[in-house]
């Protein structure tokens, strides 16, 4: 006989198989046009999450008094000054574009310093563009899920267990593409 | 070999998705189709299948054992420098593999060609093992195939018995891309091989490894992973953030560092240069190889690093015939066109499965085009004659 003698499994198809701790989907535009040539959020829903993103940034995007502080957060073509009337410019990131998802709040995204063809959200979240250059900006386009990066991850230590420095340190070379072949 | 018509069962899905084969259609186009399936006679399946596949397997690990200590040939490959000596540690250390697919062309007659061999993240595992399996037990039980037929699939039993001999104790920590159903249910599915195996299985997203001070990979609940697999190439592995820590040996890894010299397309073109004119083998060279102006006029080309049928070329002389797109771009290899079965338009690659190290069972997959994609439909198939 070539085949197996039994088959039996005792996990599959009994519990819900989903991974712990998985963030629910997030997508990434760099403007609203993209979000709704891209065809899967509603008009609307593309424009309000872009005026979300848009108006936090406004308020909360950091603010750097010189262009290299700004710069090493940010790269070289992250960054832009702001002028104050009466007073002294700062610099502060570029928005490239936006994230959205179900379940996630709207946020601005920035340039991530370490990848050109990357955008940095909140929290460290990355997103990367799978559809081709990034740079170029008006592409319409969707982006890598986001995977999150350490940084602010909790280091409680159990005996014999240790503390995680840091989280998120695989799964960019994926692109969003499946691991399996 | 023979393409034959077979009416589904009428609850198939039901029974798919009853084992947690939750992808069987893509886009409600089933990618399960037991519509039609397969037949071979016994002596196809041992005489040029599983000793096409043996063969295959003895050449790969042979070439390994060259390879590892081949500064040009790690070069050609486009395997990371800094990684050259973990992988010959990982081989002379004899880390254990557990399995992979050989694609292979075939049509029923003459030796199986080596297309290429994915070696250390292969899915359409479940699909193979349980699934195919159990539509061959139903349609006997129903009385549609003979008392006398048999399928050659013992995937699952050999994975139970692999992994309770990996030499791993307690837990075994299995690791997916997040967002993929097909990756997930494939770790799913090992996780229940490895629970019967008598291991603590933790499925865990990729993106949320931890690394702790000492450079250890950490899971949620910041315990140390000291087993991993990890169904995520290690082409990407070494490019990542985390690469770096995987050098010192932080974990026992399933498949093993020196996998990544498997799973390269460039393994054909080094297959053919140490066996040449091997049986089980197509010509093949890199491209740029004066060498390669020695195949005919079918020639098909691959990137090193490309993944399920994307950026792949089929040459006719001078035209393409044949091509897909995709994000695959660097180094490439040019290999002659195989005996690939073909019926009404159909092309059919034969999967045949190793696991630890001995040949246990095929899976066939067909495409309405020349070239198979992740599109691709999987059709069972059994054994009479």
């Amino acid at each position: 006989m070539k085949r197996s003698m039994t088959v039996s499994l005792v996990l599959m198809g009994s519990a819900a198989m989903a991974l712990p701790g998985c963030k629910p989907k997030a997508e990434a535009y760099p403007s609203a046009e993209a979000c709704i040539a891209a065809g899967r959020e509603t008009p609307d829903v593309c424009r309000d999450a872009f005026n979300t993103a848009e108006m936090e940034h406004e308020r909360q995007a950091p603010h750097f008094l010189t262009r290299d502080q700004c710069v090493a957060a940010y790269g070289p073509n992250g960054c832009e000054e702001r002028h104050v009337e009466g007073g002294s410019g700062f610099f502060m990131p570029l928005m490239l574009g936006y994230m959205m998802g179900r379940g996630l709040a709207y946020h601005p995204l920035y340039q991530d310093p370490n990848r050109r063809d990357g955008m940095i959200g909140p929290g460290g979240m990355q997103f990367y563009n799978y559809t081709g250059g990034f740079s170029g900006g008006g592409s319409g386009g969707y982006y890598g899920g986001g995977s999150f990066r350490g940084g602010s991850s909790s280091s409680s230590s159990g005996a014999g267990d240790s503390g995680t420095v840091s989280r998120g340190g695989f799964g960019g070379a994926g692109h969003g593409f499946s691991g399996g072949e | 070999m023979l393409r034959e018509s077979s009416a589904p069962r009428p609850d198939w899905r039901e029974k798919c998705e009853a084992v947690g084969f939750t992808f069987h259609s893509l886009d409600d186009v089933p990618y399960w189709d037991e519509s039609a399936r397969y037949r071979f006679p016994l002596d196809q399946i041992e005489g040029h299948i599983e000793t096409g596949t043996r063969a295959l397997l003895a050449m790969c690990y042979a070439a390994v054992t060259e390879l590892v200590n081949d500064e040009q040939a790690l070069t050609r490959l486009n395997i990371p420098r800094d990684f050259w000596p973990a992988i010959a540690e990982s081989w002379r250390l004899q880390d254990r593999d557990l399995y992979g697919r050989f694609d292979l062309a075939y049509n029923g007659h003459g030796p199986v060609k080596l297309m290429e061999f994915n070696a250390d993240t292969p899915t359409a595992l479940l699909e193979s093992a349980v699934v195919q399996w159990q539509w061959f037990e139903d349609l006997r039980a129903a009385g549609r195939l003979a008392s006398t037929t048999d399928q050659y699939n013992s995937i699952h039993e050999r994975l139970i018995a692999a992994l309770s001999r990996m030499g791993i104790k307690g837990r075994l920590h299995l690791a997916a891309m997040a967002e993929h159903e097909e990756d997930q249910a494939t770790i799913f599915y090992l996780a229940d091989c490895a629970a019967q195996a008598g291991l603590d299985p933790v499925p865990i997203a990729i993106e949320q490894i931890g690394v702790d001070r000492q450079g250890r990979f950490t899971d949620l609940q910041d315990r140390v992973i000291a087993a991993l697999f990890k169904l995520y190439p290690w082409e990407w592995m070494v490019r990542d953030e985390f690469g770096r820590h995987t050098l010192a040996r932080p974990c026992t890894f399933i498949e093993p560092m020196w996998k990544m010299l498997l799973s390269n397309k460039g393994l054909c073109a080094e297959l053919w240069r140490l066996n040449p004119r091997h049986p089980n083998l197509l010509p093949c060279y890199y491209e740029g190889d004066p060498a390669a102006s020695a195949l005919g006029s079918d020639v098909v080309r691959k990137p090193l690093f490309g993944r399920e049928g994307a950026n792949i070329e089929i040459r006719r002389g001078a035209q393409v015939a044949a091509s897909t797109d995709g994000p695959y771009r660097g180094p490439a290899i040019l290999q002659a066109a195989g005996p690939v079965f073909q019926n009404q338009g159909r092309t059919a690659i034969l999967g045949s499965w190793v696991v630890a190290g001995g040949a246990c069972g095929i899976c066939i997959r067909e495409e309405d085009g020349p070239i198979t994609t992740n599109r691709a439909r999987f059709i069972p198939h059994y054994i009479q004659g």
